[in-house]
């Protein structure tokens, strides 16, 4: 019994915040740890952690974190410390900033992207100028 | 001194039986104290309040869930420790604090390894472990959770499996941290203080929604592990939404119940916060050299 309670213990140690479907947010969300969002949100999102925008997510606001991943749909700027992944069934309308940046094949971006080396705030490289979209 | 408050009522007045050889655990131990019975609902808290104010700074409830609740309630100063020798029906405190036997309690209460927890309000209500609202939250009238032979707990989830298929979601709005809210149809809401389900956390609410299973085999799975834990916990596995915050005001249409552990403790609309109230907790060594262990590589474990 007492292995048992470990575990449930354990299994929440990694309390990432989880947002699921059905669930439409108004507001800023700030979260310490991970985040995974498939619901709806009409705000902006700030994570010390890794962001993951689930495929039936739909995202009107910018987000922050350390990773970002894309795989729902998002109107809003993001600002990454490493890496922006856009997935193939994600959609960015909004400018990117981040330390490197991944587009998969059928993943829709529209706005600017920004280089920058990890710990830095200086960009790398130019920004691109104007909208780029891949189909 | 140990002062024991207990509740003679609790596990079907198991404590009969049980009440010699505990005393005589409790005198080779060391630790026999004042034994008090109480009379009825409400009188733990009071009695412990009692016990406070004569100086008492360790104060037992001998019984299940409800007894612990009342005491908690009762206890108003931080420098008293809250041990349990859990004799109820629902133990589910004791159990999360890493004590299930009474011979076990008994030795956890003698090495009196203390850890603290900030309590949750609901209300004006405090408490330690886990607030449910929900499909659990009407379990307890549609089907009798108390029966234990095999024949009536097949029958216990075929109840529970058609109170769960019936069930229609609730719409809830939750206000959290006064900074965003959200809004879903749950089958199930379910919050807690993190660290009473992981001593190395820190002290948060966790908030666990989960929506109504698409399948049969889902709301049945659901069914079984809600019956098995009898609605007094965080079913993560099944759990949509997960989040940490320290004050949500949850308002549900229509109004329902909510359950502190098990046991219906109020209504929506309801604020639920985590306050600034920290009680010290007696658990038990395997809990207390695990957190130990760990709080070696941890910086700050509050």
């Amino acid at each position: 019994m007492a292995r048992k309670i470990h575990e449930d213990a354990l299994g929440v140690a990694g309390a990432e915040t989880i947002i699921g479907t059905g669930v439409k947010l108004k507001g800023n969300l700030i979260t310490e740890s991970d985040l995974v969002i498939d619901g709806r949100l009409e705000g902006n999102i700030t994570a010390a952690g890794n962001v993951s925008v689930g495929v039936n997510a739909h995202i009107t606001g910018d987000i922050s974190g350390v990773n970002v991943s894309v795989a729902g749909e998002l109107h809003g700027n993001i600002s990454a410390q490493n890496e922006a992944s856009i997935l193939a069934t994600g959609q960015v309308r909004g400018n990117i900033s981040a330390g490197g940046l991944a587009i998969a094949s059928g993943g829709i971006f529209i706005g600017q992207s920004q280089m920058e080396a990890p710990g830095t705030t200086e960009p790398t490289t130019e920004p691109e100028a104007g909208e780029s979209e891949q189909p | 001194m140990y002062y024991y408050i207990v509740n003679p009522a609790a596990g079907r007045g198991q404590i009969k039986n049980l009440q010699d050889k505990i005393r005589s655990r409790l005198d080779e131990l060391g630790i026999r104290g004042e034994w008090v019975k109480t009379t009825g609902p409400g009188e733990a808290g009071r009695i412990a309040t009692a016990a406070v104010d004569k100086g008492h700074t360790t104060i037992v409830a001998v019984g299940g869930d409800d007894t612990v609740n009342e005491v908690i309630n009762g206890v108003h100063q931080d420098n008293v420790a809250i041990g349990i020798i859990p004799l109820g029906l629902h133990n589910r405190v004791a159990g999360q604090l890493g004590i299930i036997t009474w011979q076990q309690a008994c030795e956890a209460l003698a090495a009196r390894r203390v850890t603290p927890f900030s309590l949750i309000a609901a209300g004006q209500k405090f408490f330690l472990s886990t607030l449910t609202l929900g499909f659990e939250t009407e379990l307890d009238k549609q089907v009798d959770t108390a029966e234990t032979k095999l024949r009536g707990r097949i029958r216990q989830f075929t109840e529970t499996f058609g109170h769960a298929e019936n069930f229609r979601p609730l719409h809830c709005k939750i206000e959290v941290d006064e900074k965003f809210t959200m809004e879903s149809d749950i089958f199930t809401l379910a919050i807690s203080n993190q660290k009473f389900l992981n001593p190395l956390a820190d002290n948060r609410l966790i908030v666990t929604m989960s929506e109504k299973p698409a399948h049969r085999f889902g709301v049945g799975r659901y069914a079984w592990q809600s019956l098995r834990r009898r609605g007094t916990t965080i079913l993560e596995d099944t759990a949509t939404t997960r989040f940490l915050a320290r004050r949500v005001v949850i308002e549900t249409t229509p109004a329902s119940g909510i359950m502190v552990d098990g046991k219906v403790a109020g209504r929506t609309p309801i604020a639920i916060r985590l306050t600034d109230r920290r009680v010290k907790f007696i658990t038990e060594k395997i809990i207390a050299d695990f957190k130990g262990a760990l709080n070696k590589n941890l910086p700050d474990n509050r």
